[in-house]
């Protein structure tokens, strides 16, 4: 398998201004995050300042500009995993590494609460390392965790 | 077209927006991210208008006037919607004016007084702060405070940044952006890091609180003033002087040379000498390094200019003029010929020149020691607290010459005029966008000419 | 007439993956007429004639929005389906891209060649990957199929589709923050005027619809606009798809007339109250909705402007009264702190403030001094912002204040 590289990213897009974002999303999904030496590349190609890219890469949610933690958890806080009980959840993910929803000085494990992911007839919904677990309880959850490796 | 504000008619044209109409009726509207020509935003929701063609308020900076128009610029709501924007936005400013370098000098603050808020109305003092968490709320806050002063001439706290994207807006290499969303949003430099740009200062003119401040300790410089060990030497850009003077307050209109050395002289300035002298060993000197340099010149009198080629057009590099500023050159003849006659040891000597130049504090040279703006004076003054001062005069150095086009070279093409006897033809250019364009034809070989004179600050220098 | 599915109707019944099954039950079969006949501005008459609402939030009639851009005289426009369907709770356009999608691409097809659009975008929630993969598919075997691209069914007629995904912004669903994230640009909303139906995608006249508003056109075109006009409500006619979910016994899905009670909603589709639990309220329209008491319930479920409970996105969210009124107003207030563009002033920090207040609620330790605040920020969000955000966060946080009767210690 050919490894993947930006500049391999970006030669499968035209240096148009349409494509930064999906250039973004591409890598992102490739490292992980977009790096300072990547967005360098990246303004290079699309003739924009470094500040530009840094500024679209920051601004959405799916898009990372740092190496993340090793565990991400993400729980979803929309209206209808509230009801179902989402609260308990971030509770309890807090109680069990010891750490407080939002803190990204961690390296070892993130836990973020997230906006609605249109799965709201399957809530709580809870992410872990990008992979998505419906319908989870706070037992539920434990066992996620504990079995996570 | 005709339109009417607050009953009164006004004409107008098409195109303009209410707030253009208002700033030429000098009808007073506040605003915090509107500045000079730039694109209007319309994000600090300070200029919000009522008017008969909405039943909502709206941005007076971004309204296009139209026929039929009636506008009203106060009123009850319009008054509530200012306080509450002042007043969420002096949650990140409440008590910390005192400590702060803009204090009496910032828009925001100013404009808080002026709409009389209550400064803490979002925010707990901090005798109402109770617990732990309340104040890991306040953290929370924190969070996206960025903090940068390393770099001799911008310091920069995004503690006190209103997002008014002035900076943004107006750097002409971009090296400002917002980073992240919602409340998180922090304007900065790409991944945190450092300023490394041209250091013209335009971010610093352009901001309206103490978010981006000129670099420099003013503790510091009144301690080296007040040693009664070294003898401390002002260099004037004659050009400030009315900056100088609007920044301590209180001086009449006109020449005020005799008011502005007065009070140099309490601060502790042994000696005030007019940048005339400097100027005119300058021209000297590019006369003569012009006779053997690459042609076509690039002139160096803007020193952010210098930064720029080095940077951005290396090849270049070798073009430029290569003459020190008149500040460093005034300050070597200080610390060396001066303080030879007058038998003074050149380490007891504290040379500070006085200009509205930041890029200066970047390039300059061992024998100045700082380069002061006159915010810093006006600060200082505050701070000692001098009351009425005797008028002074300038100093002189040896048989200074006002040389008759040394002032006028901060003016667009003045440099080319100064020094016209060595150039057969020349292009002037001010602002980035223009300067590029010449390095660009350079570069290519295209220059058919044998002298750039450029200036980074659009217009001409901003001393003018 | 009160059981007619427009959207839903071969859910479950056809394969998304396999065009061929779209076809046979008819699809495509407009536009197949659509382009022998050429005539846009009969189809387009139709849709005005429907009375169709836009069916994403905002309500507005998308026939007089076709309308703006089929009359410019500029060249270069385009059609964009909005996808990104942040609202939470609302979950409706996900499901109409995961069971029919050819349903949608022809209603994109229709708008974009009534409108003279050459090319289309469908900007599609960043969180919906598998969506994206069922999307790219039909895009796929549509173009193979000769129903979008160069020439379509050997016509004059000439359509570029595009999937455009979004990266994780709810303030992406506003129309003109979507044109600034397309144009590779931060997701803020833009100055209006001008329009997007005047100045849009790169500056040119655009038009954007919902996936649901979209999906209606085959049949409004197809059986006419003004058959369509007769179903549910007379001022926001049609059928909605309303996502029911909470404490009923069924939640999910259902399309049904516009026009409905909340409770005939809430009993009829949803089966009533999930065994023990009490009515407490309910939210219409997600986050940014309204929120009615049990005394209210008989109002209609409408579109229209100056509706009193506007139907929004059409997510009706029922709360019993075993839920944490605070978890509801932290999930409210982080939201919209969370997904402010940030911008402008009063948003930015109100929706801060606000939610730093819901904390102190929460913990018990609601202070004077935030109980003024309060009434002022949802002052300034609800009249000071630059865009209609700063109502959204507003509205449920004020209707808790004034309808519900909660203790502020």
């Amino acid at each position: 398998m050919k490894p993947v590289t930006v500049e391999k990213i970006l030669l499968e897009f035209d240096p148009e201004q349409g494509n930064i974002l999906p250039v973004l999303k591409r890598i992102n999904a490739a490292f992980g995050y977009v790096s300072e030496t990547d967005a360098k590349k990246m303004a290079d190609y699309f003739s924009v300042s470094l500040s530009h890219i840094f500024e679209l890469a920051s601004f959405y949610s799916l898009i990372g500009t740092k190496k993340d933690s090793d565990i991400v958890i993400k729980i979803c806080s929309g209206t209808n995993c509230t009801v179902q009980g989402s609260s308990c959840l971030i509770a309890e993910v807090e109680k069990y590494f010891g750490i407080k929803a939002g803190d990204e000085f961690n390296p070892k494990v993130r836990l973020e609460v997230i906006s609605c992911l249109g799965r709201c007839g399957e809530g709580p919904i809870m992410m872990v390392n990008g992979r998505i677990y419906t319908k989870v309880t706070v037992s539920g959850a434990r066992d996620i965790l504990e079995n996570m490796e | 077209m005709k339109i009417k504000i607050n009953n009164v008619e006004y004409s107008a044209k098409i195109g303009e927006t209410i707030l253009d109409v208002c700033k030429r009726e000098r009808i007073r509207i506040p605003t915090l991210c509107a500045y000079k020509n730039l694109n209007r935003e319309a994000v600090c929701r300070m200029c919000l208008v009522e008017v008969n063609k909405s039943d909502s308020l709206v941005t007076s900076c971004s309204f296009k006037v139209c026929g039929g128009l009636e506008v009203t610029t106060e009123s009850e709501r319009i008054q509530k919607a200012r306080k509450v924007s002042l007043e969420l936005l002096f949650a990140d400013h409440a008590g910390k004016c005192v400590k702060c370098r803009k204090n009496r000098r910032c828009e925001l603050q100013n404009l808080a007084e002026e709409n009389k808020i209550d400064n803490f109305h979002f925010v707990p003092k901090k005798d109402e702060i109770g617990s732990a968490d309340e104040l890991d709320l306040l953290k929370d806050n924190r969070s996206r405070l960025v903090f940068e002063d390393n770099n001799r001439v911008i310091t920069r706290t995004t503690e006190y940044c209103i997002s008014c994207r002035r900076c943004v807006n107006v750097c002409p290499t971009q090296e400002f952006g917002l980073s992240r969303r919602a409340a998180d949003t922090v304007v900065g430099t790409p991944y945190g890091k450092e300023l490394d740009c041209i250091f013209c200062g335009a971010c610093v003119r352009a901001c309206p609180t103490g978010a981006l401040t000129d670099h420099g300790d003013i503790v510091k410089a009144q301690d080296e003033l007040d040693n009664l060990n070294k003898l401390a030497v002002a260099i004037v850009d004659e050009t400030v002087l009315r900056n100088i003077a609007d920044e301590i307050g209180g001086l009449p209109a006109g020449d005020v040379s005799g008011e502005v050395i007065g009070y140099l002289h309490e601060l502790g300035f042994e000696k005030v000498f007019s940048l005339s002298f400097g100027l005119g060993k300058w021209i000297e000197s590019a006369k003569e390094k012009m006779e053997n340099r690459k042609r076509p010149i690039i002139s160096d009198y803007c020193p952010s200019v210098a930064i720029y080629v080095k940077k951005y057009f290396p090849s270049l590099a070798d073009n430029l003029l290569g003459v020190p500023t008149p500040d460093d050159i005034m300050a070597r003849y200080i610390k060396n010929e001066y303080a030879d006659k007058e038998k003074i040891d050149a380490d007891n000597i504290v040379v500070i020149s006085i200009s509205g130049c930041l890029a200066k504090r970047k390039t300059k040279g061992r024998y100045l020691d700082h380069v002061m703006s006159p915010s810093q004076i006006g600060r200082m003054v505050r701070v000692k607290k001098i009351g009425k001062v005797e008028k002074g005069k300038f100093d002189h150095l040896a048989k200074e010459d006002m040389h008759p086009d040394a002032y006028s070279m901060n003016r667009k093409g003045g440099v080319a005029n100064a020094l016209s006897s060595g150039i057969s033809d020349a292009r002037a250019a001010s602002g980035i966008k223009d300067i590029k364009r010449i390095l660009e034809d350079m570069d290519r070989g295209n220059a058919e000419y044998d002298f750039a004179d450029l200036m980074v600050c659009d217009g001409g220098c901003e001393n003018k | 007439m009160d059981n007619i599915k427009i959207i839903t109707e071969h859910w479950d019944k056809i394969d998304p993956k396999k065009i061929a099954d779209y076809v046979a039950v008819g699809g495509y079969e407009t536009l197949r007429k659509f382009v022998c006949e050429a005539d846009p501005a009969s189809a387009l008459q139709e849709i005005k004639k429907s009375g169709l609402l836009g069916r994403g939030g905002a309500g507005f009639p998308i026939g007089d929005k076709l309308e703006l851009v089929a009359s410019s005289n500029k060249k270069e426009k385009y059609f964009i389906c909005n996808l990104d369907e942040s609202e939470p709770g609302t979950y409706k356009d996900r499901e109409i891209a995961k069971n029919n999608p050819h349903l949608l691409i022809e209603g994109i097809a229709l708008a974009s060649l009534i409108i003279g659009a050459k090319k289309a975008f469908i900007y599609l929630n960043g969180n919906y990957e598998e969506e994206e993969e069922i999307l790219e598919c039909a895009l796929s075997q549509s173009i193979e199929n000769g129903f979008i691209g160069e020439g379509i069914l050997g016509s004059e007629y000439g359509l570029e589709m595009e999937v455009f995904q979004g990266a994780g912004a709810y303030i992406c669903g506003e129309e003109t923050a979507l044109l600034n994230s397309i144009e590779g640009r931060r997701g803020e909303p833009r100055l209006r005027p001008p329009y997007p139906t005047d100045k849009g995608l790169w500056g040119h006249p655009t038009a954007i619809g919902n996936a649901e508003t979209v999906s209606n056109f085959p049949w409004i075109i197809k059986n006419g606009g003004a058959e369509y006009s007769r179903i549910g409500s007379a001022d926001s006619p049609g059928t909605k798809l309303y996502t029911l979910g909470g404490s009923v016994k069924n939640t999910g899905i259902f399309e049904l007339p516009t026009g409905i009670s909340i409770r005939d909603l809430i009993q009829k589709s949803g089966g009533g109250m999930m065994l023990g639990k009490e009515f407490w309220f309910a939210q219409i329209g997600g986050a940014s909705g309204r929120l009615v008491l049990e005394n209210e319930l008989e109002e209609k479920l409408v579109l229209k402007k100056g509706a009193k409970i506007p139907l929004g996105s059409g997510a009706v969210l029922v709360v019993d009264k075993t839920v944490d009124i605070h978890d509801m107003i932290l999930s409210w207030t982080g939201f919209f702190r969370r997904e402010s563009c940030g911008k402008c002033v009063p948003c930015r920090e109100g929706t801060f403030r606000l939610f730093e207040i819901a904390k102190r609620m929460n913990n018990g330790k609601m202070s004077e001094r935030d109980k003024a605040a309060v009434s002022d920020i949802l002052w300034a969000l609800e009249n000071t912002t630059f865009c209609p955000f700063g109502k959204f966060s507003a509205t449920a946080f004020r209707d808790t204040v004034e309808k519900l009767n909660i203790s502020n210690s």
